[in-house]
């Protein structure tokens, strides 16, 4: 991580790298995307699939084993050092949902996978020797435009950090799926954020998040939600993808999706570490 | 304080407190400014100056002793209890002046209470925690507004959450180009542009802004040409952290009782009368 990306995602709890992505990787990537999201659920390949009911947005399952173009987005040569040093080259992924936003799905109220008074042991954030480590993140990687006032993905900038639990329906209301409520309004404390095509947001678990009703008609807002985590923490499942989707995987991402003691380097990192790895703490 | 400002305040290490001085309260505050602007150097009391241009505003010095419409702001009913929780009881009023932000001003680069004494390597003597759910500061700035701002216009920045930095911030990062390679700030640079990562505040009259001094803060360059933004900087310490300068004789000699107690230096371990008050009201 460069300082300045270290003392913006210190102080934030998220990080926006524009141009991520060009070219033919974002266009083949925003390709696959297309092809999952207009499969008819009868063709959904063993192990996919999505809660097409579900009213604030549509996951659709397992995105990032869809094609290869997106899978290997989980190992990004722009996204990988920073993967590095935010688990001190300790990285599991855990699970990579495509996202699908429209006009019509509700507004989708703030929350995180941490608060003050919940999980107070996991899903931490520290420094250390002048390096930021974190347990548990997201890079969102975007595959379509998002222009100021459309709406979409919102943070609470620094409640990574927050000393007090958010008081109930601050900023906006916290009950999901409220078909009257149209969220469009940025409040003073909130940041919305507006990636490209291409580009990528990274946010602490910890950081409180949601999303602002999606506000175009004529356009979708599409991107693929990749979660890391530590390799010897478990936050979530134990075992979070089938087998019809590991078996498509590469053997480098299953190495990546693999749970693993501290003290464990797994050989993704040695070998695209390289010189950068040799004489890390791991080895004395 | 409210759940809701603890909440914020802690969130972004500062506050917007709207319509805090109206009607008659806000116009005589005004009217004490003007009157302050008004004097020349020379026909102004003992122990008040005027500056221009000291760091990139107009400064007139003290002012919050100047009239005592501005001296009341110091005891604000809708300030005092945030004073009270936030410097855990113990208020001093360290300074008061008036600074007056006009066109052809330059950009005021972001810096912080914190940030300055880094730099030079030295340790922090400031601090913000939270303690048994409330918040503990030892140095606080309560802006209060005496016209408006508008989005578009400039004026102050912040850096929300930079009072937990746990880094030292790159000095290019945001405004490149406002610093000069010495440290000092760059007098011909000129910004009216809110990054990613910086809020533009824009308080109305009577308006107040508090912040922790941790907090990375500045002024975009002022856009009107025919209106200007004027302020009246409340500063806040807690009571045991000895001051860097006293405030002159002179001015200490037009206060009234209850300030002469808020601006007095004591140990931790007392509380002043005027802490243990609601409300206070000069005599």
């Amino acid at each position: 991580m460069t300082p300045e990306q270290r003392y913006f995602f210190d102080v934030t709890g998220y990080l926006h790298l524009p141009g991520v992505l060009a070219g033919d990787d974002l266009a083949s990537a925003q390709e696959a995307a297309d092809r999952y999201i207009s499969l008819s659920p009868d063709d959904w390949p063993p192990g996919f699939g999505a809660d097409l009911e579900r009213q604030d947005h549509t996951g659709y399952e397992h995105g990032f084993a869809f094609d290869k173009a997106l899978e290997d987005l989980t190992r990004h040569p722009a996204t990988w050092p920073i993967l590095m040093e935010l688990t001190d080259h300790r990285p599991r992924f855990g699970s990579g949902t495509l996202m699908r936003n429209r006009h019509g799905h509700l507004f989708h109220p703030l929350h995180a996978g941490w608060n003050y008074n919940h999980r107070p042991d996991t899903r931490r954030l520290w420094v250390e020797d002048g390096k930021i480590r974190c347990t548990d993140f997201i890079f969102f990687f975007y595959l379509t435009d998002v222009f100021p006032g459309d709406g979409g993905f919102m943070v609470l900038p620094g409640s990574h950090k927050s000393n007090f639990p958010k008081p109930k329906d601050m900023f906006y209301t916290d009950t999901y799926y409220l078909p009257d409520v149209v969220a469009d309004e940025v409040h003073p404390g909130v940041a919305s954020l507006t990636a490209r095509a291409g580009d990528v947001l990274i946010a602490s678990e910890r950081l409180i998040h949601g999303a602002l009703t999606w506000q175009p008609r004529d356009r979708e807002r599409r991107f693929l939600t990749l979660r890391y985590s530590v390799q010897h923490t478990v936050t979530s499942s134990l075992r979070p993808f089938p087998d019809p989707i590991r078996e498509r995987l590469s053997p480098e991402t299953l190495e990546l999706i693999e749970l693993a003691p501290y003290n464990h380097v797994k050989d993704i990192v040695r070998e695209r570490c390289g010189d950068s790895f040799e004489g890390h703490a791991f080895e004395n | 304080m409210t759940p809701e400002q603890r909440y914020f305040f802690d969130l972004t290490g500062y506050l917007h407190l709207e319509q805090v001085v109206q009607g008659d309260e806000l116009e005589q505050a005004q009217q004490a400014a003007q009157r302050y602007i008004d004097t020349p150097n020379d026909q102004l009391p003992p122990g008040f100056e005027f500056i221009p241009e000291r760091e990139h505003f107009n400064w007139y010095l003290h002012a919050f002793a100047f009239d005592k419409a501005l001296e009341a702001l110091a005891f604000h009913p809708q300030t005092w209890p945030i004073i009270r929780e936030l410097t855990s009881g113990r208020p001093r009023l360290s300074g008061g002046n008036m600074m007056v932000d006009g066109p052809g001003r330059p950009f005021h680069p972001l810096h912080s209470g914190r940030e300055g004494v880094r730099r030079r390597g030295s340790t922090d003597a400031r601090h913000y925690f939270v303690l048994n759910g409330k918040i503990h500061c030892n140095d606080l700035v309560f802006f209060f507004y005496l016209n408006d701002v508008h989005p578009g216009d400039g004026g102050l920045i912040v850096v929300p959450c930079s009072h937990k930095e746990s880094f030292l911030r790159p000095r290019e990062l945001f405004y490149p180009g406002s610093y000069l390679e010495d440290g000092g700030y760059n007098d011909d640079y000129a910004s009216a542009e809110v990054p990613p990562g910086v809020v533009n505040i824009t308080p109305k009259a009577g308006d107040v802004v508090v912040i922790s001094e941790l907090l990375t803060h500045g002024a975009l360059t002022w856009q009107p040409k025919d209106r200007e933004r004027r302020f009246l900087t409340l500063r806040y310490k807690q009571q045991h952290i000895v001051p860097d300068l006293e405030l002159p004789e002179d001015v200490l000699a037009k206060l009234s009782p209850e300030t002469h107690e808020l601006v007095a230096t004591l140990p931790i371990t007392e509380i002043k009368a005027i802490a243990e008050q609601d409300v206070v009201h000069l005599s």
